[in-house]
């Protein structure tokens, strides 16, 4: 199952080199490598505190990272606000705790950013909106608060507010975990089904099946680093280290 | 999904037993199971009730006390409401109403406000009024005493026709008994029948116009004699075509509403804002405007007139503003900062009397700036350079001799440009940059006109505004600056600059050290000391900025706790959508942030109503001045010692209001409760 190679052409979707990180003392992050291709589904997993949420938001910069290099679609992440902000317009991200904005309805939420940022008018806004409510499977709830939801079903808001950004890459930090049991289902064929319309996703979850079935390289993150990359095949079947080992037999 | 077959009969709650009264006294008034407790709470219950008891029966021995002199409130209406405020000019006054109120009802049809209110609620509401006023006129502590004890139950002879109590109680018992069936009537109705709650104040304003046209007020006669006479239809008159103003307007408003909804609420918007310099510069001025001098066609030349002021830096700052807010190129930015420099070196030449160098010197600044505009090669970097430039350019406008109000208007475009690169970049921003350019310099040009620092009008503050006129003038005067001067200290003290951090945080701990009573006093009496000589503005204007000073500390309080209160994911899910900073913080987090304080917020606004009474200290006769002092004690021999009746009716007056801004404030805080959870 290789990563297909879609995007514009010769620059990979993410490229991060040496990446660190500290908290005030504490290194969050202690060098990592690796490299994202356009259309690649790439599931990271490893346990709590490990470094798996400091990673992906260094991706769209909620952190900064302290050295190494961190590419976005050809363009490196510094501390020009300019940059920063057109990274952020091309990387959609969905939250453990699905922030959405309770003081707007769930159209207002998905339409907000079109308008503001890519200056869309808001009939044209509204219509791309009920088409991703569509998508997500809710399209009777656009004029409903986020408190009036279920969390199955604010997830799936959340992600349709990223998607109408038109995001390249999509970030999903535990998107389910925060989750009832019956309610992880609906929002992971929302994102099987993104998966297969060739989005680049960056997946941290904690669902092996999902993980199995969808991702096309599995990251295993510890002490900051990544530890151990592979195939889903390779990395259930067959780990190679003894921290892979002692994770997998925990969690399965 | 699969689908679960819902119950063939929902089951219904038990309904709860209509209880008798002896259950109800038992649940209400001696709640407990055993006698212990029965007891204690049924000894509290009979302590309560004869405190309220005693406390009505004061209040009825006071009001209809054969010596009570309420015409001390009646005749005095005027001298209350505005004080000197000349009688040919009232007509001012009625339009400044007829405004505020015209805007009031538009905006209650515009956002559709109201809903409904179920008419046995209603019903019992008013049961539960005449009740009270029955009980309060019947409980009597006997002409003269005032002990506490049991009051008696006096019923006045009922031949005692004459005694307007009597006519009370016997009114208040029909009206009880009257609203009592209705209420019964209403809730025989199988449906719940609703009125809009906007019923509610329209009878009430229908009662009070019905009153003014029927009622006789007291009126003295001569020492401690008083007769009755009729309201004044000078009175009577504007306040009934105000109503039907007002009823019309409301009716429009729907019209309005229903044709061009969006268009409706910004002009609405902008009514609201405009109707503030028009109401107080326009209308409440003294009318000797010299409109020559403001257009510039009296002694005053065009360029240095208030128009003309406002001409030259709305449309050149506009012109500037749009021009640095294009997206960052090398050529246009240092263009741009070459041709500020050159305005600035220009007008301090053209206006200040400066010494040569000083025009030499900016436009050094200019050259310099483009310079180094174009040797640095990061775009961002330029405009920040640029803007930085900018700010150091203001500071030193300060030291060249110029009509302060350039000065002021060089300073508020530096800052202005300093935000084009947020706000800039995108046509958008930089059109709402230039929106928001145009109402500053309107702003500031009244400032001055109010002050009148640079024409020879004169804002006759003294004779003009007194009374009632002066507390609402000073109360939504300071709250107008003190509301988004909070806004800012608040964020400010939140941001993660520590520069900002420190001087909010430093601003707002000195303001809210020192008492309100302090600031007045440094309003009134140094703030001229602190601002160039020859700048000089109207008492009442630095009052409002000591008042603006002192409540905006309490403002940011309040609002800092609000934006603590919201959860961090929200910037920084409105960050990963790719709102910028500005826009994260004025779309999701402030909305989110004001509404959770919008209770501490109305007690702020309610504070500061109340506090302006406190002008009083440094000699500005507001309404509570006068009702204390000038009419007890200074005007018509008549009302000598009726210092306890002007404050009875102060206090209901004051009650009034606050009460209206936190019912007002409840609804509207239910209205958005929806969003909230
Ligand atoms: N804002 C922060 N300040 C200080 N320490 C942090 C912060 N965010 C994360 N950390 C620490 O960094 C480590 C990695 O955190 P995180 O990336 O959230 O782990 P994971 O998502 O894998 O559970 C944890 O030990 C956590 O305590
Ligand atoms: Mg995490």
């Amino acid at each position: 199952m290789a990563a297909k190679q879609t995007g514009n052409g010769s620059t990979p979707a993410i490229v991060c080199e040496g990446v660190k990180k500290w908290f005030g003392d504490f290194q969050a992050l202690s060098g990592v490598t690796t490299t994202i291709g356009w259309g690649e589904v790439v599931v990271v997993i490893g346990p709590s505190g490990s470094g798996k949420s400091t990673f992906i938001r260094c991706i769209n910069r909620l952190e900064s990272h302290q050295a190494g290099r961190i590419v976005v679609d050809g363009r490196e992440m510094t501390n020009d606000l300019r940059n920063i902000d057109a990274i952020r317009r091309d990387v959609g991200m969905v939250f453990q705790q699905f922030n959405l904005f309770p003081h707007l309805t769930v159209m207002e939420n998905i339409t907000l950013a079109p308008i503001w940022v890519r200056n869309r008018t808001r009939t044209d806004a509204e219509s791309q909106a009920r088409q991703l409510l569509e998508r997500v499977g809710i399209p009777e709830q656009a004029d409903k608060y986020p408190g009036q939801l279920s969390g199955g079903q604010q997830q799936r808001v959340a992600i349709a507010r990223s998607l109408a950004m038109n995001p390249r890459i999509m970030l999903f930090d535990e998107p389910t975990s925060a989750l009832d049991p019956e309610m992880i289902k609906e929002v992971l064929d929302v994102m099987k089904e993104l998966a297969e319309s060739g989005m680049t996703m960056i997946v941290v979850t904690h669902e092996m099946g999902f993980a199995r079935e969808v991702a096309h390289r599995v990251l295993f993150f510890d002490y900051g680093t990544v530890v151990e990359e592979g195939t889903p095949e390779h990395f259930f079947t067959n780990p190679q280290h003894d921290r892979t080992k002692l994770f997998l037999s925990q969690i399965l | 999904m699969e689908q679960m077959t819902p119950p063939q009969t929902a089951e219904l709650a038990p309904e709860k037993p209509r209880s008798g009264p002896w259950a109800w006294c038992r649940e209400n008034l001696f709640a407990g199971d055993t006698w212990g407790p029965i007891a204690f709470n049924a000894f509290l219950t009979v302590a309560f009730v004869l405190i309220v008891l005693n406390l009505m029966g004061f209040v009825t021995t006071y009001l209809f006390a054969a010596e009570r002199r309420w015409a001390a409130v009646t005749y005095n209406m005027k001298l209350l409401m505005v004080q000197a405020f000349p009688q040919d000019d009232l007509i001012r006054i009625w339009v400044s109403i007829g405004i505020f109120a015209v805007l009031v009802v538009w905006s209650l049809a515009s956002w559709e406000f109201g809903g409904q209110i179920s008419v046995e609620k209603m019903a019992q509401g008013v049961r539960a009024a005449f009740v009270l006023v029955f009980l309060t006129g019947i409980m009597h502590h006997g002409e003269g005493a005032a002990s506490f004890g049991l009051p008696f139950l006096r019923f006045d002879n009922p031949a005692d026709w004459s005694s307007i109590r009597t006519w009370i109680e016997l009114a208040s018992l029909a009206g009880a008994v009257a609203a009592h069936f209705f209420a019964q009537a209403a809730h025989r109705r199988e449906s719940e029948q609703t009125v809009p709650i906007l019923v509610v104040p329209v009878l009430g304003m229908a009662l009070v116009t019905l009153a003014l046209w029927t009622v006789w007020l007291p009126v003295p006669e001569g020492q401690f004699d008083e007769t009755t006479a009729r309201i004044a239809t000078t009175t009577a008159r504007p306040w009934t075509i105000l109503f039907g103003v007002t009823i019309l307007a409301y009716f429009v408003g729907i019209f309005l509403h229903r044709q061009r909804p969006k268009l409706m609420r910004r002009v609405l918007i902008s009514a609201w804002i405009l109707s503030y310099p028009i109401i107080i510069f326009v209308i409440q001025r003294d009318p000797i405007l010299d409109w020559a001098d403001i257009l510039g066609f009296g002694e005053t030349p065009f360029l240095s007139s208030d128009l003309g002021t406002l001409l030259i830096f709305g449309i050149l700052g506009s012109v500037v503003i749009w021009v640095v807010g294009l997206p960052p190129n090398r050529a246009v930015t240092g263009a741009t900062v070459g041709i500020l420099g050159v305005i600035v070196g220009l007008m301090s030449f053209a206006f200040g009397d400066g010494p040569l160098w000083s025009t030499v010197l900016m436009a050094a600044i200019g050259l310099a700036l483009v310079a180094a505009a174009i040797t640095i090669h990061e775009p961002v970097e330029m405009v920040r350079a640029a803007g930085a430039g900018l700010a150091m350019l203001a500071l030193i406008i300060w030291f060249v001799p110029m009509p302060f109000v350039y000065r002021t208007f060089m300073v508020a475009l530096a800052l202005a440009l300093l935000s084009a690169p947020v706000f800039g970049g995108t046509e958008q921003g930089r059109a709402n940059l230039v929106r928001a350019w145009i109402p500053i310099s309107f702003l500031i040009v009244a400032a001055f006109l109010l002050g009148g620092s640079d024409t020879s009008l004169e804002f006759q503050s003294t004779t003009f505004l007194g009374g009632f006129n002066l507390t609402i003038l000073l109360a939504i005067s300071g709250l107008a600056l003190s509301l988004p001067a909070g806004l800012v200290l608040a964020l400010a003290r939140t941001s993660s600059l520590p520069i900002f951090r420190l001087l909010a945080t430093g601003y707002i701990e000195l303001v809210r050290s020192i008492p309100m009573i302090t600031w007045l006093f440094f309003g009134s009496a140094m703030l001229t000391a602190f601002l160039p000589s020859g700048v000089e503005f109207d008492e009442i204007v630095r009052v409002v900025a000591a008042i603006a000073i002192f409540n905006s500390a309490y403002v940011a309080e309040n609002i800092r706790g609000g934006l603590q209160a919201i959860n961090k994911g929200q910037y920084e899910a409105a960050r990963a959508v790719g709102l910028s900073v500005v826009q994260s913080t004025s779309l999701v987090i402030l909305p989110q942030a004001i509404r959770t304080v919008i209770p501490a917020l109305v007690g702020s606004i309610i504070i500061a109503f109340k506090d302006t009474s406190l002008v009083a200290i440094i000699g500005l006769a507001d309404v509570l001045l006068i009702a204390r002092n000038f009419v007890p004690q200074q005007s018509d021999p008549n009302f000598q010692g009726t210092l306890t009746q002007m404050m009875f009716f102060m206090a209901l007056f004051y009650w009034v209001f606050t009460f209206t801004i936190s019912r007002l404030a409840l609804r509207y805080e239910k209205s958005i409760g929806l969003g909230e959870r």
